[in-house]
This record gives structure tokens, C-alpha cells and sequence, in this order.
């Protein structure tokens, strides 16, 4: 679902949100709406991408603007709570206290997110399923490599079930073969679970038909689909030996365009 | 699942374990630094015991040399506990981990300053059991709002840096400890008081603001 279809409800509503870090502006009245399937967030370092996933997870308290998430405003701290259950949220690094065993990494944050005791064992037995590390349940963190440490890291934001899973450059550091694998975890994920993803690389949307959105210096460029944005291509300067994806010259072209100040999430969402 | 927190006993008492094992390795890596730390500064205590022989001022030099060695390390390990390799996880999962580790915490604090203060009653110092809780809950402090200048994993070097000072003036001056040597000064020293309550009071109340989710940006 994009911006241009008014007639789903987003998940995820973004309202004239601008976030200020002293005299940085990080995001300028920056409005989206986001809905099932996987999203992508394109935009090059310090386009405030995870600024947006920080205020999104209730990390960042909002400044200005409105972010409702199924429908209940942030701006609140029961908003905020109920973020922590609704979201999952894997951010860009993260470190691991090597002698945890995956399952009980997964477990810790489980607890944190509110899944009752009964269903502990369920839940986590389930997540680690579905990111293929069931058989690896008993291992060390430390003894994980890193595409496996990075799909614990999955099993620990989907392990309570959460409407939206917010994912900060999931892919980085990995090979080829850990991406791919963990392209279609998430391509799983996203039948049941709305999917954002960030990402500086347009390689990784492409492997996803679904939507996007381009940020640039803290504004929302494109919203669309990645077909969308490969149509933009025909606009790039190509140069001699271009070997960029249409994909790729249609990022390039979305981030010199003018900023869309308001898509229609109000409209969706009402 | 009804909402971010823990809900029942049975996952509280998982959570805790799970909790408690996280930060295991911390503090024994921080008991490391600390025992080599202490026998570093013993035998730099004890250097002029052996060359002028057991005087009196000898001894003072040297316990009140521990008590600002022991309490800055204590100090400084407890604040490197703090520390989570996962931050941002744990703060999009609500604010319950934040409020578990100032309770948790706020009674190390407590427990360790209690048991400096009764060791401290075994050495000939006067006051030294006052002067070892003071000095550990004011370096404490200091750490605290160090975390917070330096970031999280460097919150110690400011203490470290100003007792190495305060041990090193104390072997130049002999037991004429300069006013900036403040856990080194005697019991009665209002001004050392003053300081580590301060600066207690300062890095707890840095400390409670995290543990209420009062975010800086």
C-alpha cells in the first residue's frame, strides 16, 4: 500500500513530524503512511531514516507532528507502550552478551514485550522457527555468525507478534548468500506482519515488489512502488558504462525531486 | 500478550535470571580491573612505609590512599554495569529495563556502601568507615555524570584520572591532602561532603530521569 491509495488504512500514519537534534534538523515536516507487506526506506546516510525508526519504536519522544500506529497516537506515553507491543524493531548494530544462548536472547526480549509465561516457550520456539535457527536454539551467541546473529535478531522483534516490524539496514556487513537468505525470511514475515525496512543500497528493495519511500535531508522525495520507481529511470543522466540498475537511476532521480509535503495519510486514515 | 512489561511472577522471575546472567561478565571483568587495580595501589601505598618504617603518618597516607583507590574502583565497576550492548533494544521494548536496572541498581548502592562503612570500622583512621561510604557514593556520582558527558562506556575516566591525582598528592604532600583530594580528607571534611553528595545526588537524579523514559531528543 502507498500514499496514493486512500483506500487502506496505513498501518503506520506519519503527520508533519519534524525532529530537531540541537541545530540539526533531521526531519522536516515529514508525513508517509505505510501498510502491510514490506517497505522499503531508501535514503543516503543522515537522510534521517533512523531518526524516523527511533520515533517509530517510542526510543525518540516526537517533538512535532503525529505518529499513529494501528491507529494509536504516539504522542502519549501509553502510545508510547503501546508501540513497544505493537512494534519490533532491529536496529542497524547491536552487540550480544556472548554467553546468552540464542533462545535465551530471544526469550529476554519476549518477556520485555509483554508475552505471558504461558506462552513463552510457543513464542520463542516460533520465531526461532521462522528465521530458521530452531536447530540452533542452544548455541552461544558468540558462536553465531553474522547473517545468524542478525536473524536472532529478527526472532527477538517478531517473537511477540508485532503488527509492524521495523528492520535498520538489515543487510549490511552480510555476504550474498546470507542477503538472499534473509530477503525471503522477511518476504515470509511480511504476509502476515508490515515490513520496514532501511536501507542506503536500492538492491535491496529491488529484490522486494512493493513500496517505497525515498527520503533526502530529512524530507519524503518519492512514495511509490518499486515499479514506480524504476519508471523514474528514463529520467537519469546515464553515463557511458552505466551498469545501474533501472531501480538504482530511479533513486537517484527520486532524490532530486521536490519534497512531497503532504501525502494523503490524513485521508487514509480517517 | 497484553502490552509492553511483564505481566506474571513466573516471567519475572525468568526475566530476572536472564537479567542478572546478562550482567554477570561485567562486573568480573570489573573485579579484575579492580584487584589489580588495589594491589597497584597498595604497593604504591606502601612504598614509603617501607622506606621510612610503620609511623603513623605512614598509615594514614596509605589507608586514605586505599579509601580513595577502593572507592573510586568500586564505584566505577558498579557504573560500568550499566552498560547494555543492545541500548536501542531495550528501549523499543518499553521502558521496563530501564526501571529494573535503576531499582537493581539503587540496592548494589546501598548493599556496598554498607559494607564499606563496616569494613572501614576495622582500620585505625578515624572516621574511615564514613570516609569509604562517602568516597564510594561520590565517585559514584562522578561516574554517573561522566556516562553521561563521555558516553556510556567511558563514565570512569574521569574518576580514575582525578583519584590517581588525589593518590599522588597525597604521597607528595604527605598527609597534607590539597581541598580537590576530597575523599581523602577527614570524616569531619564538610567540604568532601559536600562534593559527594552533590555529585550522588547529580549522577542518581541523570540516572531516575532515564529510569522515568525522559528522553533527551
Amino acid at each position: 500500500m502507498t500514499d496514493h491509495d486512500p483506500t487502506h488504512i496505513p498501518v503506520i500514519g506519519v503527520d508533519f513530524v519534524t525532529h530537531r537534534f540541537r541545530s540539526v534538523t533531521a526531519l522536516r515536516d515529514f508525513s508517509c503512511a505505510i501498510g502491510p507487506g514490506v517497505t522499503g526506506l531508501l535514503g543516503p546516510n543522515g537522510a534521517g531514516k533512523t531518526t524516523l525508526m527511533r520515533l517509530l519504536t517510542g526510543i525518540y519522544a516526537l517533538q512535532s507532528g503525529e505518529i499513529r500506529i494501528d491507529g494509536q497516537s504516539l504522542t502519549s506515553p501509553a502510545g508510547r507502550d503501546h508501540a513497544a507491543a505493537q512494534v519490533g524493531y532491529l536496529p542497524q548494530t547491536f552487540g550480544t552478551y556472548g554467553n546468552f544462548t540464542v533462545r535465551e536472547f530471544v526469550t529476554y526480549f519476549s518477556i520485555l514485550h509483554g508475552v505471558a509465561s504461558s506462552d513463552l516457550d510457543t513464542a520463542v520456539d516460533e520465531a526461532l522457527r521462522r528465521v530458521d535457527l530452531d536447530g540452533r536454539a542452544g548455541d552461544r551467541m558468540r558462536s553465531l555468525s553474522g547473517g545468524m546473529v542478525r536473524r536472532a535478531g529478527i526472532a527477538q522483534a517478531i517473537a511477540h507478534r508485532p503488527r509492524v516490524l521495523i528492520l535498520d539496514e538489515p543487510t549490511a556487513g552480510l555476504d550474498p548468500d546470507q542477503r538472499y537468505r534473509l530477503r525471503e525470511t522477511l518476504r515470509d514475515l511480511a504476509s502476515e506482519t508490515a515490513v520496514l525496512i532501511s536501507t542506503h543500497l536500492a538492491e535491496d528493495i529491488a529484490a522486494f515488489d512493493d513500496d517505497v519511500l525515498v527520503m533526502q535531508s530529512g524530507q519524503l522525495r518519492f512514495s511509490g512502488t518499486v515499479r514506480e520507481l524504476a519508471a523514474l529511470a528514463d529520467r537519469a543522466e546515464t553515463r557511458e558504462n552505466d551498469m545501474r540498475s533501472p531501480v538504482e537511476k530511479g533513486y537517484s532521480v527520486a532524490q532530486a525531486l521536490p519534497p512531497m509535503q503532504r501525502p494523503l495519510v490524513a485521508a487514509a486514515a480517517a | 500478550m497484553s502490552g509492553p512489561g511483564i505481566h506474571d511472577g513466573a516471567a519475572w522471575r525468568r526475566f530476572l535470571w536472564l537479567f542478572l546472567r546478562s550482567r554477570f561478565m561485567l562486573p568480573v571483568c570489573a573485579g579484575i580491573v579492580a584487584v589489580v587495580g588495589l594491589i597497584t595501589l597498595w604497593a604504591w601505598g606502601t612504598t614509603p612505609v617501607i622506606a621510612d618504617g610503620p609511623n603513623a603518618i605512614d598509615r594514614a597516607i596509605v589507608q586514605r590512599n586505599l579509601i580513595t583507590g577502593i572507592t573510586a574502583v568500586a564505584a566505577s565497576a558498579l557504573a560500568l554495569t550499566l552498560r547494555s550492548p543492545w541500548p536501542e533494544m531495550d528501549d523499543a521494548a518499553g521502558p521496563t529495563v530501564r526501571r529494573i536496572r535503576f531499582v537493581a541498581f539503587l540496592i548494589a548502592t546501598i548493599l556496598i556502601a554498607g559494607i564499606m562503612a563496616a569494613l572501614g570500622t576495622r582500620w585505625d583512621t578515624p572516621g574511615a568507615g564514613a570516609m569509604l561510604a562517602r568516597g564510594f557514593l561520590g565517585w559514584l556520582g562522578i561516574a554517573l555524570i561522566g556516562r553521561q558527558v563521555l558516553g556510556e562506556g567511558r563514565g570512569w575516566w574521569i574518576g580514575f584520572a582525578w583519584a590517581g591525582l588525589a593518590i599522588v598528592a597525597g604521597d607528595t604532600w604527605r598527609i597534607h591532602y590539597p581541598p580537590w583530594a576530597w575523599s581523602a580528607q577527614d570524616a569531619t571534611s564538610v567540604l568532601a561532603w559536600v562534593v559527594a553528595i552533590m555529585a550522588f545526588v547529580g549522577g542518581m537524579a541523570i540516572l531516575a530521569r532515564s529510569a522515568m523514559g525522559l528522553h533527551d531528543q
